[in-house]
């Protein structure tokens, strides 16, 4: 049975899809990695930029999602809380 | 040795005390651990679930720490003949109101009980009871006995949906440390019992030390 995903799934996906992929990944990329509906993965977008933990850049009139400095950091974090997560059963 | 002031018996052989002191500071140092790993992900996510977990935590950190200075301080002869009692009673009530605070806490987490009302009808009930009760001590250890069992319960079937090894050293960590609630239980018939309490105590104890190794090296 597959059980519906957190906030926190949903971010730690994101995140695990844009370091998967060295650091840069294509929209239609992350929104097939992160399996959202485009409303909701703009929002987590605007959310995860609004944060400084990504962001947006264009390499040859290509638009890519980057992982700042600070966000690699906090997808370490990340991995650790998802471990906790797991872990405890939260 | 058995040592008994008012509603709490201390058993178990003289060379045991201070080292059961010892054992539980390890006890308090894991509890911190998850504290603290808690703490760091409510500040992360801000969500509400680990707040309440850290407060659990750290409730139940608090009520394990006030039983190991108790116990070191009385073997230490810290405090005159006359003062132990207090101590003693003291001592034994801190850890006993926030054990049960925190395992409310998490039971009341782990079944999804909500509603701040029902876990303060919950808290209220157990230590009402625990009041009237003609044992103290007994009572205290069969509710421990009782919700650390369920929580080890949640945690088993959490362990059988995930493909790691942290939930699964967890949920076994949960499984000594519900056994060690009825070896404190039994310890008041059988004092041998008492050492193999803290030693069943320490084992759970060291296997969620080493799960939260395991998830801060990630």
């Amino acid at each position: 049975m597959s059980e519906r995903r957190s906030k926190i799934d949903i971010i730690y996906d994101m995140l695990k899809a844009i370091n998967d992929k060295g650091g840069k990944i294509l929209p239609t990329h992350l929104l097939y990695k992160s399996n959202l509906s485009h409303k909701r993965m703009k929002e987590y977008l605007e959310h995860l930029m609004g944060k400084k933990l990504i962001e947006e850049i264009s390499v040859k009139d290509k638009k890519y999602f980057i992982l700042t400095e600070q966000g690699s950091k906090f997808f370490v974090d990340y991995m650790k809380i998802k471990e906790f997560t797991d872990a405890f059963g939260l | 040795m058995s040592y008994s002031v008012g509603m709490v018996a201390l058993q178990g052989p003289n060379w045991f005390f201070g080292i059961d002191s010892v054992f539980e500071l390890i006890g308090t140092i894991t509890l911190l651990l998850i504290f603290l790993a808690s703490y760091k992900a409510y500040k992360i996510t801000d969500m509400k679930r680990y707040k309440y977990y850290s407060i659990a935590f750290l409730v139940l950190m608090i009520g394990h720490l006030s039983r190991t200075i108790t116990n070191f301080a009385i073997h230490q002869n810290w405090f005159p003949i006359e003062e132990l009692k207090n101590i003693f009673i003291l001592g034994y009530g801190a850890h006993i109101v926030f054990t049960l605070a925190a395992l409310v806490l998490l039971v009341s987490f782990a079944f999804e009980v909500k509603q701040k009302k029902s876990f303060c009808i919950l808290l209220l009930l157990i230590l009402s009871m625990l009041f009237i009760s003609s044992s103290f001590y007994l009572a205290f250890y069969w509710a421990a006995f009782v919700m650390f069992g369920f929580i080890a319960w949640y945690l088993i079937q959490n362990a059988r949906t995930k493909k790691i090894v942290t939930p699964k050293l967890v949920a076994v960590a949960f499984v000594f440390l519900t056994f060690t609630q009825l070896m404190f239980l039994g310890s008041s018939i059988l004092p041998e019992l008492y050492m193999g309490a803290h030693i069943s105590q320490l084992l759970g104890f060291l296997i969620l030390f080493i799960a939260m190794v395991k998830v801060q090296a990630r």
